[in-house]
């Protein structure tokens, strides 16, 4: 009996002992491994810098040529809205870091960069012009916009187009686009009747400006009106991407055919769809990855976007040096390939299967709550989540599916464990209090009436 | 092999008892019959095929029901159980039988029942006794164990258990079913089937036909050397060894006497063989003393057939009566085509009428027990006295969903008539009732619209408020009572949109 106790005693030593060691061991590994690869990324950065030979000319971005200017245009384009930031939610921009991944861009060849007056709450304009004053004003082609629903005179125009000269410290804007245009009500009012477009043209005239567009947001008539209303625009930027370009919201695909038809050059926005089309899930990822190994995902949303012949350039709004090095390798003369047309079809089928199981991009972060009424938001979207990454989303439209029943059983199980009846999605009136809160800007609304539609869907079939 | 007939008992018994919780924990539906077979539920329900089955299986076996059917029977003899295992020298004396008391029982629960008194009846019935305490005390124990399997079960990728939601659903019901297990259950510990034998209406009613069973536990005299072991052994308290009589009106068929019995005195045999001679008949009251030779076995047998005879009618009469309700409420039915516009509780889909609904059903609870969305609840006065613990519909944890049936299909008693999804579907419970002095778009000057969002059966509109703010309307002639508006309406602590019930539900007609 004695010894049995013994025994004990030591069994339990030895365990604490263990735990002890296992538990700082960890501490330490974790330490360790934080230390080595946030060191690993800062002297990259730094030997970067130092790097003063231009790197080869296989590891620059291929470039397309501007029919009207003749100028040599990268076709990936750096888009400012996405900048690091300090902190995360607020506009001021990390500018140490987004200088190096400015330079590293600029280095390997990317000449386009697309600012605007809101982007970073207007410390976009003043930081691209702090960036590109230390380059030749020549290498570099600076694309900017005047903000349609601020403009409510001439004065206002020309108050805001100068200060936009001031900020970004140039003497002209190679590319100046009319921001945002949604509806013929505003272009109309704006650009007609109080006479900005005709003060844009003769800026293009005193060569302020040097070609004159405009970016699109608005439906397929609208986008025919202004085709026709005024035929000289060098350039229109559209969105452009796999997910939507045959979307009946976004038509893409049929404005870039129009645009090709009046052989208007067209410059790409969103490609990856506010970073949607770099994450995709785990199924599309794989499917991707399985194609070509070595690519990114995200590669794949911008060679889409930069295949058609009539694109400039390629806008992405890089937030990581990840991304700068990412795209430029994509982009790069030795590893760029247009999509070919089975690669056509297999992003077809990856958007598929991405549709049936697109994640949210909620991270949890609990800005939302309290609800309410009551909805526990980022419960909702966690099992959504989870069950999308899983990629086994039950589709009520497809009950032939072999897995649907186990997927619905799945879906609907961990929907009423996780997240208690009251503060299911069924609860969310969209009064939209949370939209404004979200960092990741996702339509909580939209969404929470998708997912109850789906559950109502899945209850009513039988499992 | 003497005590074969025990094994079988307890052996069927165990079945039995096992199969209805299994149907009551809920996944088992395959075990609704045991429900089924309930012999009150059985009657209302006209089910004459389980009435000829329990008529049979009492006049030709005695009371086996009580032993093995009858889940509250079941229960006591649990207790039953745990008394001898605790006290090893457990006795039972032979009591005088308290015939005024259980035959008044019996009279009254007959007399409430014919009256409307069904909710007075169903206090003292048994199976829906246990239906009540399985609902209000064994269910909520079961919910906090199945709560913690569920993130055991959802971790290992089985997705079985669901989490459920636990919650006081009445106060009243709770307590009630606390007294009567207590009651039910001390009186089974301290004196065995004490209340099969002088409450219970079932159990009076079957004693009644057990009198007359082809088989019985006979003694022989003439091995019986009066050690009054089988007596102490009789958990119904129904043997009178002293004087080698049984009263079969109380004998549940338990057996235990046989084992007792050092002689091999008693045995359970049809009436006919030959030793029967020994066995006291108590064809009229035990306490009438007849001595076995002075009984003749014409007399026996003409008793017997009267018995017969009176018992079919009383079936009969007792099913016409049923019958006639139910076409008259039918009839009712399809006359009130016009909403009735007034404060009313809302019934359980398929209950028909009120009237007909406080008629069939005994509270079991059962429909309560398996409602999925928690929306059914005992009543405590809402329908009067007169309803008291039947379920109603409350929309404050859910809503009625228009895709499922299972209260109607899991009523024994058809107070919740059978429904199919499809006529589930058009059967109007109710109808909502918007009160616009409660509704966001007033208290809270914003738009919302949850109400139209979930209704199943678009009888909702939203028309124009002001400049700004729409509110709903209800077309009351699509609209089914189902309550997803009232439980959707995100105002508080009153929703905006309630549902009023109708006394006797419709059918849309299309």
């Amino acid at each position: 009996m004695e010894e049995n106790l013994g025994e004990k005693k030591t069994k339990g030593m030895n365990r604490r002992t263990a735990l002890k060691l296992l538990t700082g061991g960890g501490i330490a590994a974790f330490a360790v491994y934080y230390g080595l690869s946030h060191k690993e990324i800062s002297t990259f950065l730094d030997e970067d810098t130092f790097l003063e030979n231009k790197p080869d000319d296989a590891d620059r971005v291929i470039m397309r040529k501007d029919k009207i200017t003749g100028d040599k245009i990268s076709l990936l384009g750096f888009g400012c809205m996405r900048f690091p930031v300090i902190k995360k939610g607020e506009p001021a921009i990390d500018e140490k870091l987004s200088m190096k991944m400015i330079d590293f861009g600029y280095r390997h060849g990317i000449n386009y960069f697309d600012t605007a007056y809101p982007y970073h709450e207007g410390l976009s304009e003043t930081f691209i012009g702090k960036a590109l004053k230390r380059y030749d004003r020549d290498s570099f082609h600076l694309a900017d916009k005047l903000p349609t629903w601020l403009i409510e005179s001439l004065d206002d125009a020309k108050r805001i187009f100068n200060e936009q000269l001031r900020k970004c410290q140039v003497t002209y804007f190679d590319y100046y686009l009319l921001h945002a245009l949604t509806d013929q009500e505003t272009y109309d009012h704006v650009y007609e009747e109080l006479g900005v477009l005709e003060y844009l043209k003769e800026l293009k005239v005193t060569g302020k400006i040097r070609q004159l567009g405009f970016s699109f947001h608005g439906d397929l008539d609208f986008f025919k009106y202004l085709l026709e209303k005024y035929d000289d625009w060098d350039f229109v930027q559209i969105q452009y991407n796999y997910y939507d370009e045959n979307d009946p919201e976004q038509n893409s695909g049929i404005l870039y055919k129009l645009l090709e038809e009046k052989d208007i050059q067209v410059i790409v926005m969103e490609p990856v769809r506010g970073g949607t089309l770099a994450t995709l899930n785990k199924t599309a990822v794989a499917m991707l990855r399985n194609a070509e190994p070595k690519m990114s995902t995200a590669s794949w949303a911008i060679r889409f976007a930069s295949t058609p012949k009539n694109i400039l350039t390629v806008l992405s709004g890089m937030s990581a040096m990840e991304q700068v090095q990412d795209n430029v390798y994509t982009m790069c003369k030795s590893h760029y390939k247009p999509i070919s047309a089975s690669e056509r079809k297999l992003l077809a089928e990856v958007k598929k299967k991405f549709v049936q199981n697109q994640p949210i991009d909620c991270t949890g972060c609990r800005y939302c709550m309290p609800c309410p009424y009551g909805v526990d938001i980022p419960g909702v979207f966690k099992v959504y989540n989870e069950v999308a990454n899983d990629a086994s989303m039950p589709n009520p439209d497809n009950q032939a599916d072999k897995n649907y029943s186990y997927k619905r059983k799945k879906f609907l199980t961990k929907y009423k464990n996780e997240v208690s009846r009251s503060a299911q999605a069924d609860h969310c009136i969209a009064c939209g209090k949370c939209v404004k809160l979200c960092p990741q800007n996702i339509q909580i609304p939209m969404e929470m009436n998708k997912i109850d539609k789906l559950v109502e869907n899945l209850q009513q079939t039988e499992g | 092999m003497k005590n074969k007939y025990r094994k079988i008992r307890i052996g069927l018994a165990v079945f039995f008892f096992a199969c209805i919780n299994l149907f009551f924990i809920g996944t088992f539906h395959i075990f609704g019959w045991t429900v089924q077979m309930q012999f009150i539920p059985a009657v209302l329900k006209s089910s004459i095929v389980m009435i000829v089955f329990v008529f049979l299986l009492t006049f030709l076996f005695g009371r086996i029901y009580c032993s093995v059917i009858c889940p509250l029977g079941v229960m006591q003899d649990c207790f039953i159980w745990l008394s001898r295992r605790v006290n090893k020298r457990k006795k039972y004396n032979y009591s005088n039988p308290k015939n005024i008391l259980r035959y008044s029982l019996l009279l009254f629960f007959i007399v409430a029942f014919f009256l409307g008194g069904t909710w007075l009846a169903a206090i003292i019935e048994p199976y829906s006794i246990y239906s009540r305490f399985f609902t209000n005390l064994f269910k909520p124990v079961l919910s906090v164990v199945n709560n913690f399997i569920v993130p055991l079960s959802d971790k290992l990728e089985w997705y079985f258990f669901v989490r459920e939601d636990i919650f006081m659903q009445s106060v009243m019901a709770l307590v009630l079913s606390i007294v009567f297990f207590i009651i039910i259950g001390l009186m089974a510990y301290k004196w065995g089937r004490t209340w099969c034998n002088t409450i219970c209406p079932v159990g009076s009613f079957l004693g009644f036909i057990g009198k007359y069973s082809c088989v019985k536990i006979t003694i022989d005299a003439n091995k019986c050397n009066h050690c009054l072991a089988c007596g102490r052994k009789c958990k119904a308290s129904c043997i009178n060894s002293k004087e080698q009589k049984i009263d079969y009106s109380r004998c549940v068929d338990c057996f235990d006497c046989i084992d007792a019995c050092k002689q091999h005195a008693l045995s359970w045999i049809p009436i006919w063989t030959g030793k029967n001679k020994y066995v006291v008949k108590n064809t009229k009251a035990d306490f009438l003393h007849i001595t076995a030779d002075s009984v003749s076995q014409e007399n026996v047998d003409e008793s017997r057939r009267h018995f017969l005879v009176t018992a079919v009618l009383a079936t009969v009469g007792t099913q016409t009566a049923i019958a006639d309700k139910k076409i008259n409420t039918v009839v009712a039915s399809v006359l009130h085509k016009q909403p009735i516009k007034r404060k009313f509780p809302i019934l359980p889909p398929g209950a028909n009428s009120l009237k007909q609904f406080q008629q069939l059903c005994v509270s079991c609870h059962l429909c309560i027990n398996k409602c999925p969305n928690n929306v059914l609840r005992p009543a405590t006065i809402e329908y009067g006295l007169a309803g008291l613990m039947q379920p109603m519909v409350e929309y404050d944890r859910g809503s009625c969903d228009i895709n499922c049936n299972i209260c109607s299909e899991v009523c024994p008693t058809g107070a919740i008539h059978s429904l199919s999804l499809k006529e589930k579907k058009k059967t109007q419970i109710g109808y909502a009732v918007y009160t616009p002095k409660n509704c966001l778009v007033l208290t809270d000057n914003i738009n919302c619209g949850n109400c139209v969002r979930h209704c199943p059966v678009n009888a909702i509109s939203m028309v124009d408020w002001d400049d700004d703010h729409m509110v709903p309307m209800v077309n009351v002639e699509k609209c089914i009572g189902c309550g997803s508006c009232e439980y959707h309406c995100p105002a508080k602590p009153f929703s905006a949109i309630h549902v009023e019930g109708y006394d006797i539900q419709k059918k849309i007609l299309k």
